[in-house]
């Protein structure tokens, strides 16, 4: 992560450009099954396909992303993830285990 | 729906937003943090997290305009990488029977991962507006507040700490994915199936393809050997937290 405090882009016309593209970009994207999802009439198979969608996108995002997450320090990465699954398993509250695994991934980058 | 079952329906989607928000706030300060550092204005980075809503999305556009890419180059890369929800919202919105339209156009900028996750693996009862409105607007506003944040701490973080909140995202999916693999174990195996064929993908192609090509490929496999799955929400139930 870069420290120095000079702005490493200067244009701001274009930054606020860019903001601009990140709505135009993304809304129609999430719009436009939202309004034609309901006209269409799903087969048994397909909203099988939709039920399966949830625990196979996650996983995707997870793994193997995950170990990539903390910059040039897989051992962090690695332990964090263990320190999430574990938590899992023993039904630890959600947002706790958010916190478990960002302080076990800290502990590792000062220890 | 009476007055009552709006209010509770619209509380239990507030306290469901809780986790959603654990992992929001981490992410987006270090988003805000990063951003403030390749040079966008306090405005532009709020803007960007008001209207994009998107983590990985807003990451890439700073990360792209760190790196001078063209308008053209960052909008293609952008709409790659959220393809992906253009699948969760088919998946969320085709749960509802009955939405107007003007509902959908509002409710449809709310498409998150995470806010997808929550969702979609909540019991079948959830599916109604005021949840919906309580889970997403509530994610929303974290995710803004997290921003916020962000910039006007940018200067003080320890960059340790920044780097450290970089897996908040993926331990709250964590959490949500083992409690249905230990129930349903044809689950755990799918969970497994996606994790072997997208750790191939991803070292072959731009990771938001990888991500989309083992979803769909996953559930059609899916959608092919697990048949008796009750409707969504009542196998893999989640605890109410």
């Amino acid at each position: 992560m870069k420290v120095s405090k000079e702005k490493i882009v200067d244009d701001s016309s274009r930054l606020l450009l860019i903001v601009l593209l990140g709505f135009i970009v993304t809304y129609p994207v999430r719009a436009i099954p939202a309004l034609f999802i309901s006209k269409l009439e799903l087969t048994p198979f397909w909203q099988r396909f939709l039920d399966m969608v949830p625990y196979c996108a996650l996983t995707a995002l997870v793994f193997p992303g995950v170990f990539y997450c903390v910059k040039d320090n897989h051992l962090a990465a690695c332990v964090g993830t263990a320190a999430a699954i574990l938590s899992g398993i023993l039904k630890v509250p959600f947002a706790l285990t958010v916190v478990i695994a960002v302080i076990a991934v800290y502990l590792i980058l000062v220890l | 729906m009476d007055l009552a079952t709006v209010k509770s329906e619209l509380f239990l989607g507030i306290r469901h937003a809780i986790p959603v928000a654990f992992g929001y706030i981490p992410v987006s300060i270090a988003y805000a943090v990063y951003a403030s550092q390749v040079g966008f204005s306090p405005v532009e980075i709020m803007l960007l997290s008001m209207f994009c809503y998107s983590g990985s999305g807003q990451f890439l556009a700073v990360s792209m305009a760190e790196n001078h890419a063209g308008l053209v180059a960052i909008a293609i890369g952008l709409f790659l990488l959220n393809f992906r929800y253009f699948i969760m919202s088919t998946c969320v919105f085709s749960r509802f029977e009955k939405l107007a339209n003007l509902k959908r156009i509002f409710f449809s900028h709310f498409i998150t991962d995470e806010t997808f996750a929550i969702f979609t693996t909540a019991d079948k009862r959830r599916v109604n507006s005021a949840y919906f409105l309580g889970l997403f607007i509530t994610s929303w506003f974290s995710w803004c507040f997290g921003s916020l944040i962000g910039v006007l701490a940018s200067t003080v973080l320890s960059p340790n700490l920044t780097l450290a909140m970089g897996i908040a995202i993926y331990a709250l999916f964590i959490a949500i994915i083992i409690p249905g693999c230990k129930k349903d174990h044809r689950l755990g195996l799918l969970v497994l199936s996606v994790i072997v064929i997208n750790s191939v993908l991803y070292h072959l192609m731009a990771e938001s393809w990888s991500v989309v090509i083992s979803t769909v490929v996953c559930s059609l496999l899916g959608a092919f050997f697990i048949k008796d799955k009750e409707q969504y929400g009542s196998t893999v139930k989640r605890a109410e937290r």
